[in-house]
């Protein structure tokens, strides 16, 4: 844990403060590529429902409370900067998740 | 029967500033099999050792033996009868001893377990790996890392790369449904992959490559134009995401980072396995776990639209949760996630 810190900077208020710069000037721009990769959930669930895809974490066994703790977990899985480090960053991370489907 | 989109990528000098290489043969389409007497023939395989499972080995594993016995070659078999085969250290090892020291290649008849213990055998053995797919469900097709559960833990282990990668679409097509939606879902993830890989490089500076993120893109869109076919067995939609999977894997290898094909959906499919080897709950196939990872990031990225980030109240928030035990900071989140 340690160990990836010292790469990552995830705890480092400076590395972090740096971030946080970048993300809320730059928030449009990361807007915008939010909406041209990704699909809406509408029609991402109109597809799994079309396909008998499982669109939930109790559909795969799983009890539906783990999902907010699930999420959190992701921020220290392994080393790579994904969603749940930008919303850690913004300090919305847990108050995001709690209420997460 | 190539896939025309990786055969640019041999040792290709990329604008990104890397280059781009994938060394592998992929054979794809229907009765690619067919070719595997040429392969044996070309790199002079006398006596491969095949690895399968009892399904695997009725979808295409009797066909594996005729064919190399039709090259001249004599194959060793090992058929798991497990009737659950998990990739951990008694299925490796059973493979392990059940292994032909004579054998001289090692041959893969399956999907992603059976692809899992047959590289780490490649690997130990030192041998030219090939593997023959049973089932479009995962992309470690063209991975040289094997996802395996160690000393109870699920890692990630280097093991080898294919040398030749058989996709025919005949045996392919008659793989349970669910497993060809576990490919789709693992290609659905790249969705997030590729999102988060250009978010990344925009807030941290990580290295990101256009192309290759291109590559991936036209690869998922190919695989969801055909997904409606998936149930009805059509074999342009089998195609399509065995090369999308067998893309992404290549993909991670051009760019020397799992950025092109995993992201938060992976690491929210990852919680589920730790969970599944430490308390024994539900495991589903990886690719409907990552399909669901997906959905719920897409969810996630949906609400963040609607917000506009407050440098200050960030910053204040911030300070606080970092100290805040329990909350996802101090205590690893990861450590609370597992004693649910
Ligand atoms: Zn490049
Ligand atoms: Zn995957």
């Amino acid at each position: 844990m340690i160990r990836l810190e010292e790469k990552e900077h995830k705890y480092d208020p400076q590395a972090a403060e740096v971030r946080r710069a970048v993300i809320c000037d730059a928030w449009d721009e990361l807007m915008a590529i939010v909406e041209e990769e990704l699909p809406s959930a509408a029609a991402l669930t109109e597809l799994f429902d079309r396909l008998g895809i499982p669109k939930s974490v109790t559909e795969i066994g799983q009890p539906a409370e783990i999902l907010p703790m699930t999420l959190k977990a992701t921020k220290d899985i392994r080393d790579k900067y994904v969603l749940s480090r930008l919303l850690w960053d913004l300090g919305i991370l847990d108050a995001l998740c709690e209420n997460a489907e | 029967m190539a896939i025309p989109e990786m055969e640019k990528y041999r040792n290709y000098t990329c604008a990104c500033g890397k280059t781009h290489d994938f060394s592998g043969e992929v054979i794809s389409g229907s009765g690619a099999i067919g070719e595997l007497p040429r392969v044996l023939r070309e790199r002079g395989i006398r006596r491969p050792f095949i690895i399968a499972d009892e399904n695997t080995y009725a979808a295409a594993g009797k066909q594996t033996v005729s064919l190399c016995r039709e090259a001249g070659a004599e194959p060793s078999v090992f058929i798991s009868r497990e009737k659950k085969l998990e990739p951990e250290e008694s299925s490796v090892g059973l493979a392990m001893m059940h292994y032909d020291y004579a054998a001289d290649a090692c041959i893969g008849v399956g999907s992603g377990v059976i692809n899992d213990i047959s590289k780490i055998v490649a690997a130990v053995a030192d041998k030219p790996y090939i593997i023959v797919g049973t089932a479009p469900s995962m992309d470690g097709f063209a991975s040289a890392t094997s996802s395996v559960t160690r000393d109870g833990l699920k890692i990630s282990l280097p093991s080898k790369a294919a040398e030749v990668i058989i996709g025919d679409t005949d045996i392919l097509a008659a793989a349970p449904v669910r497993m060809m939606l576990s490919g789709l879902g693992d290609m659905l993830a790249k969705y997030v992959s590729i999102c988060e890989w250009r978010l990344a490089n925009r807030i941290t500076g990580e290295y990101y490559c256009p192309e290759i993120a291109e590559l991936v893109r036209s690869a998922l869109k190919k695989c969801v134009d055909n997904a409606d076919g998936l149930l009805r067995r059509d074999k342009a939609a089998v195609q399509a995401v065995f090369e999308g999977l067998v893309l992404s894997g290549a993909a991670m290898k051009y760019v020397g980072v799992s950025r092109p094909a995993s992201g938060m959906e992976h690491y929210i499919s990852h919680v589920f396995d730790m969970r599944g080897v430490e308390f024994g709950t539900p495991m589903d196939f990886h690719g409907i776990q990552c399909a669901v990872g997906t959905l719920t990031a897409v969810k996630l990225y949906e609400r963040i639209k609607k917000i506009t980030p407050d440098r200050e109240k960030a910053r204040a928030m911030w300070k606080i949760l970092i100290w805040l035990p329990g909350m996802s900071s101090c205590v690893p989140s990861l450590a609370a996630a597992r004693r649910i």
